[in-house]
């Protein structure tokens, strides 16, 4: 706690840390029958993937303007099993006080694929995140780790009767985090997305005529929420409504969104996210692409 | 923790300029198109993929409402263009709904498989 007491400005800023930050994610894209589910850029997707990110995020809570720079990497071991590595570099200005810059902790993760159905096209991911305790900065990380076990699944409904729900999918990660501070509070951190795949739709289903760059986009709705658990803030839920949209091309994605805060803890600003995802499994499919065991 | 750090910036930064090679390959177009309703029987069917795929494990299938094959064989990559797998059918095809059933291996060995109706009225 000395460590805490000697950056005041930590636990002034903390909320609004807590809340643009969430889970770290730790993202890749995933297949699934005739389905891909692009990697979201609010919380993990369902796949186990080689693949390295960046996601941008500008947002103003409580205040404070905050910019997020994350950065992910992900690496198979077996085709059903990786590790993820992910940090962010943080940039808090608060009004009137002074700004805060600097590394964000690193968070390591082991994922399993736990089932794939290509018929169904349905997947499933569970992991367990470390995010490690005094590995970013004094200004920015915290000195404690928070432990995250986490459930992500993926849906598309190709099998339903009415074509025009065929696009559609549904992807989602619920977790909860165990911070080793016992005076921080535990989080469940509960997240899901809608999406309409323009690609599947004129792949599968119906050719609508349209050309690049529309055909490869997928408009996409993420609920990303926190509910706290425990101390001050018990049942206390946070999130955001982010509307965008990502394209998918051959080697990499990209991806934009607005966040719209749910409710007046959450913050009375909208934020922007944009982020790129590239799929080192397509880029160097022989090489760091590939699985170290096959 | 800086030598992580760094290291992951310099991945993200230089990884998009590393050698491409191949990738997952969808399809880009296809004649008939997907879902589409024709006056006349077609006498091939043929999909344009986005990437190479490899002619001998790609295959193209056509086949009616009752699951019976009406294509020929099980298609062809084109030999002059690696992305075109194509099929002729048996004759003209009565009127009905058809399904067409594509699986193919990119040229990196990712495979990827499909499949979408047309109707012939």
């Amino acid at each position: 706690m000395k460590w805490c007491n000697e950056n005041a400005w930590l636990w002034i800023l903390l909320p609004a840390m807590v809340m643009v930050c969430g889970p770290v994610p730790a993202h890749a894209h995933a297949i699934a029958g005739m389905r891909l589910f692009p990697a979201t850029l609010n919380f993990d997707d369902p796949g186990v993937a080689d693949e390295a990110s960046w996601i941008f995020n500008h947002i103003n809570v409580g205040g404070t303007e905050t910019n997020v720079l994350n950065l992910a990497y992900a690496k198979t071991i077996t085709p059903r099993f990786g590790l993820v590595a992910t940090t962010d570099y943080q940039g808090l200005v608060p009004n009137g006080m002074p700004s805060l810059h600097g590394w964000d902790n690193v968070t390591v993760a082991a994922a399993y694929q736990l089932f794939k159905h290509d018929d169904a096209e349905s997947i499933g991911l569970l992991s367990l995140a470390d995010s490690i305790g005094y590995s970013g900065s004094r200004a920015v990380g915290t000195p404690y780790s928070t432990w995250t076990p986490e459930f992500a699944f993926g849906k598309g409904l190709g099998q339903v009767s009415a074509n025009w729900l065929k696009p559609v999918a549904l992807t989602g990660a619920i977790s909860e985090s165990f911070p080793t501070d016992s005076s921080m509070p535990r989080t469940l951190n509960w997240a899901f997305s809608v999406q309409y795949s323009i690609p599947y739709l004129q792949n599968f289903v119906r050719y609508v005529g349209l050309k690049a760059p529309f055909n490869n986009m997928i408009p996409i709705i993420e609920f990303p929420m926190q509910t706290c658990l425990d101390r001050g803030c018990h049942g206390q839920t946070t999130g955001y409504v982010d509307p965008g949209v990502i394209w998918i091309g051959h080697y990499f994605q990209w991806g934009v969104e607005l966040q719209v805060p749910i409710n007046h803890q959450t913050g009375n600003s909208m934020g922007i996210l944009f982020g790129m995802d590239f799929y080192l499994d397509d880029i160097a499919p022989h090489g760091i692409g590939a699985p170290l065991i096959e | 923790m800086p030598k992580i750090t760094s290291l992951m910036l310099v991945l993200c930064l230089t990884l998009p300029v590393a050698p491409s090679v191949w990738a997952h390959a969808f399809p880009e177009n296809s004649s008939p198109h997907v879902g589409s309703e024709l006056t006349a029987s077609p006498k091939v069917v043929k999909i344009w993929f986005d990437g190479d795929i490899e002619p001998v494990f790609s295959t193209l299938i056509v086949k009616n409402a009752g699951g019976t094959q009406v294509s020929q064989g099980r298609g062809q990559v084109s030999a002059s263009d690696k992305t075109l797998l194509e099929t002729a059918l048996g004759g003209p095809l009565p009127p009905g709904q058809y399904w067409v059933y594509w699986s193919v291996i990119a040229r990196d060995g990712h495979h990827t498989a499909g499949r979408f109706p047309f109707t012939v009225q």
